[in-house]
Parts: structure tokens; sequence; C-alpha cells
């Protein structure tokens, strides 16, 4: 725990209406690490990861982001920061065809070959899209769109990626498929802040994790410990 | 079968007019599933500027002025720019605003802008029709020259014989005249064969005869064509091959999902608005100016609710759509004024849009998205 985290939210408020969401949430995660958030539906996992990335504003509280205060940006120009977010839903566009969608996870790029590289390097990787490459991505399956939505984020070259539920309406097998796609990232050193329901499998890859309920984190360390709490245990990992 | 090929012809035109006011009318629904009332008075402000830069850069007077091709891109281009930026503020100052509060208030905002430039359009420049000038000399075709010399009196026209002359106009400026020598399939007059060789004589550029069929079609309809074909050729480029136009698309089913690729998207929805005025602009003076020749506040109104009708039966938010839509109804205006009742014109296009409203609102190629929540 030597270097300064390149992301960190400190004491985040965040409100719909009037109805707090957040309630000082605090989080940090350093380069090279995989962060998870998990808890209970409505318990401001998403809230959390939309307000660092600039979809929605804290009303106090602060986002640090590569040495930078970030809260109050717009969401593009975070992105542009190097701080992706892979929403909740996969969100692709289902207008467009798969290679299209690639194409605009780059948007912020110029380096035409580059692009080019890295759209053959998540084709080696998930070769369904390389197979349905001129298909509309809304012709895609549930876990082919979470595969897409991945790819796309990555397109940016982020330094961060923030994931929101991507196992989320998926089957097991699919579900499993993806915490191995998780796996392989963090191996090839991508920094991850993941937000899960699926919490066991969450900390099973994660390095460190956050319990937020209600708007609070309640508990966080090291994932193993996490895993381990009895009270983790009991309200999140099915006893 | 002569008079079908002229009627579809105007069709076609009236339908082309349409289609490039219904392609700025479908975009910006596309992007930000607003329905701007006030494009046609875009339409409108591109007449005018048209008409200012012609008749005072180019102090064309307005009866009689043929300055030509160049003077005429000058005026399409400057009417394109002016009005493409008047959209973007529009945009930014009454729509963008509203963006979050629902889009019956973006609606009726529109609605106002609409009305506004109306008004301040009679208030600033007079609520009086104003003559626009021809601007270019009209040519209609096809045509071949026939030698003055060897028409006599009495003998029977095959075709359509007319004389093109010049005279100098008022700005010193030559220009063109044509008088009718005889019709086709009737005997050429003896004093309409002198007047036309006494105006041959005296015409201060090279004078000609021409025989033409029954179905011609003018430079200036040809322009028209010329402006739809470019524009939908520019536009299908533009959505489908560029950067651009794939922000675009990613914009117009999910505004967060694109501010996540980085996309901005306000620069996005500018850029839109920009491009749909641009041709409305350009269309004000093609068709507003040129072809209706006269220009006044309110010229908008009714050619921006038949290219709202056009969006709708192609299906709105589509391009194609558009440009079907208004073709097939710029040719059933035509069909129905000709062979019905030229007072069932417009009532035969709102009925159209109630129609595709009740029956099919997704129109001919949209995909119906419903409400959005």
């Amino acid at each position: 725990m030597s270097a300064a985290p390149i992301l960190a939210a400190e004491q985040l408020d965040v409100f719909y209406g009037g109805i707090q969401a957040l309630r000082g949430v605090s989080l940090d995660v350093r380069e090279g690490e995989l962060v998870t958030l998990i808890g209970a539906n409505g318990a401001g996992k998403s809230t959390t990861l939309k307000t660092i990335a600039g979809i929605l504003a804290p009303k106090s509280g602060k986002v640090r982001f590569n040495g930078a205060e970030i809260q109050g940006r717009s969401s593009h120009l975070i992105l542009r920061d190097g701080l992706a977010l892979c929403p909740e839903g996969r969100r692709i566009f289902p207008n467009l065809t798969v290679d299209e969608n690639l194409d605009l996870g780059a948007y912020v790029r110029h380096d035409a070959q580059g692009v080019k590289d890295d759209v053959a390097r998540w084709h080696a990787t998930f070769p369904i899209l390389k197979e349905r490459a001129r298909q509309l991505a809304g012709t895609l399956s549930g876990g082919e769109q979470q595969m897409l939505a991945i790819a796309r984020a990555l397109m940016s070259r982020p330094k961060v990626l923030m994931l929101d539920e991507p196992s989320l309406g998926l089957a097991p097998k699919l579900v499993d498929q993806i915490f191995a796609v998780l796996k392989e990232l963090k191996g090839r050193g991508v920094t991850i802040l993941l937000v899960e329901q699926n919490a066991r499998q969450a900390l099973e890859v994660a390095d460190r994790g956050y319990v937020l309920e209600t708007g609070r984190i309640v508990k966080h360390g090291p994932a193993s410990d996490l895993s381990g709490d009895p009270a983790v245990r009991k309200a999140y990992l099915g006893g | 079968m002569t008079d079908f090929a002229n009627f579809l012809l105007n069709g076609i035109t009236l339908g082309a007019i349409y289609a490039l006011i219904a392609v700025g009318y479908t975009m910006v629904y596309g992007i930000i599933k607003l329905i701007n009332f006030a494009h046609g008075e875009f339409y409108m402000f591109g007449a005018f500027v048209g008409y200012f830069v012609l008749t005072g850069i180019f102090a064309v007077p307005p009866q009689g002025g043929e300055p030509g091709y160049l003077a005429l891109l000058a005026a399409l281009l400057a009417a394109g720019v002016a009005t493409g930026l008047l959209a973007v503020l529009v945009e930014r100052l009454c729509y963008r605003p509203l963006r979050n509060a629902g889009r019956i208030v973006a609606l009726l905002s529109a609605l106002g802008v609409s009305l506004f430039f109306q008004n301040m359009g009679q208030q600033a420049v007079g609520a009086d029709f104003r003559k626009f000038p021809p601007t270019i000399a009209e040519t209609r075709y096809p045509r071949s020259e026939v030698p003055l010399e060897s028409l006599k009196e009495g003998q029977v026209a095959e075709r359509d014989l007319r004389l093109t002359y010049y005279v100098k106009a008022e700005d010193g400026r030559d220009q063109q005249r044509v008088i009718t020598i005889a019709n086709g399939g009737e005997a050429i007059d003896g004093a309409q064969l002198a007047t036309a060789r006494d105006l041959a004589a005296s015409s201060t550029l090279p004078a000609a005869v021409h025989a033409y069929p029954r179905v011609t079609v003018s430079n200036r309809h040809l322009l028209i064509f010329l402006a739809l074909l470019l524009v939908s050729a520019a536009l299908y480029v533009l959505v489908m091959r560029t950067r651009f136009g794939r922000a675009m698309r990613a914009v117009s089913v999910d505004f967060e999902a694109a501010r996540l690729m980085g996309i901005n998207v306000d620069l996005i929805v500018s850029g839109t608005f920009f491009i749909g005025a641009f041709v409305a602009g350009i269309c004000g003076v093609l068709a507003g100016g040129m072809t209706f020749e006269r220009i006044d506040p309110l010229m908008g109104l009714m050619p921006g609710l038949k290219a709202f009708v056009a969006a709708v039966l192609g299906g709105i938010g589509s391009i194609p759509g558009a440009l079907l839509g208004a073709l097939l109804l710029g040719v059933s205006e035509k069909m129905v004024e000709a062979y019905v009742s030229s007072g069932l014109r417009d009532a035969l296009s709102f009925g159209i849009l109630i129609l595709v409203l009740l029956v099919k609102p997704s129109g001919l190629l949209g995909r119906f998205e419903g409400e959005k929540v």
C-alpha cells in the first residue's frame, strides 16, 4: 500500500431529489488493483460508479483521479481523462454494428493503427465479436453484448475501468466466463473497480472489497478477509 | 399521357423540395426526439439571406436580374451557413435548457420559436411578398436548335418553337427573354414570325430558336434534383461512414452511453441542427426563391408542415424515410391537384398525416419506439 491511489472517492453525498442515496462514501483504488464494491440491491453501488463517472453530481465530497479533482466534470471529459465506465445493462448501441461499437469505444483516440490493433486484440479475446463483427449489436445475445460492452469500454485504453454489474441477468455459465475475463484483464495489469451483486465470485477475483449498505460503506478490507467475515458471509454469500 | 408526365415531373420537383426540408426535421427528431416546428422558419430565413445577398452584394434588381451561377452559389452558401448558425443558436437558447423538461415542453418551445420568427420577420422586413430575382436564366430541356431562317409562314410546327433572345436589363446585364413562335401542331403565324425576326435581330447576345417536346424540365428544377442528390449522398456518407455520423447514431439511441464513450453530446446535437438547417436554408433559396419566385416571412409555414407530414409518412427519424415520404407526398399532391381538385391538395396531405398516425405511426421505413420512459 505504498503509492497514492489512482482513483479515490472522498465523503460522497449524493441525492436523488430529496432522497439521499450515498452518505459519506469513501473508497480508493490503486494502480493494478481489482477492487470490488458489493452490496444489496439499492445499496448505492451503481450510484457510486455513476457519481465517479460524472453522470451524477455529488452534493458534497470529492473524486480524485490521477492527481486531479474530477467531481462535477462532464462524463465525456472524465472518459478523456482515462476513467471508463462499462454501465449497468450493457448499454451497447443496438443500431450500430459490433465493430462500430468498438470504434466508438475509441472515439477519443486518434491513432488509427492503434485502434485497429486493439480491435484485433479484443477480437482475439472474444472470438464471438470477430465472428459477428459486421452484425448489428442489437442482435447479439445478452452474454455477447456484455463481452462487447467490456471490450468497448477498454477501447479507450482507460487507466481505470469501472464495471457496473457485468454478470447481471446472465446464465451461470456466462457469469463464469465474465469472471474469467475479469481475471484475465487483471492479469494484464488493468486497474478495475467492480460493482457486483454476485459477491462470492467478485470477492474471489478481487484484491480488496468495500461493502455498501443503504448508502454507507460499512466494511472494507482485503477480499479474503471479507470472504471470511461472518457478517458478510451471512448477508451476501448465503451463509 | 403528356399531361400525366408533366404532373409527375412537377410532383417529383415538389417532392424534392419537401425532401430537402424534411431531412432536417427527421435528423433533429432522430437525435433529440424533438419535432422542431421552427424548421419551416429556417427555410424562410435561408430564402431571405439568399435574397439579401443577391440584391445587396450582387446588386441584382429583384424584378429581373440573372447574375448567373456564381452569384447563385454565393447566395446558397451564405443562406446555408447563416441558417445553420441560427439553428445552432436556437437549439442552444430554446431547446437545450429544456432537454430534461420533457418532450411536450420542448415541443411548445419549438412552436413558440416558429411564431417568434414569423412575427419578428414581419416586423423586420415587412409582411408583403417580395419578388425573388430569377438569378439564373431559365432553360428547358430537352431542346434542339432550329435555324430561324428555315421557318416559313404557314408551315406546321412539329414541336413547340420558341425564340430565346436577350435585352439589356436595368442593371446593365444581358437578360434572357423567351417568346413562343408556334406551339406544336400549329401553323406558324406570319406576324409572330416577323416579330421573332425583329427580336432576334435586336438581341444583345446571339438569339436562337429551339424546338421543345411536350414534356420538358427546367434547369431550375434540375438544380433542385441535383441538390437533393448531393444532399442525400453527402448525408449517407456522413451518417454511415464518418466518426461524426457514428457518434450521431450513438447519441440518437443513448445520450448517457454516448457520453461514456467520450462523445460531446452537445456538440453532436449542435452539429445536427446545423446540417439540417443548412439544407433547409439552401432549399429556401432554390425552392422558395427561385421556383416559387416570391418570398415573405410566412412562407415557411406550409412547406414546413408538409415536410413534417413527409417525415412522418416516411418514418420520423429515418433519413431515407423522409426522402421517400417527401417524394410520395409531392407526387400525390400534384396528382390530386390535377385530377381531383386543387382545393383538396392540402386536405390530402394532412389526411395522410392523420391516417399514418392512426394506422402506422412508425411510417413507411421507421421503427416505432414508443414513448421512452
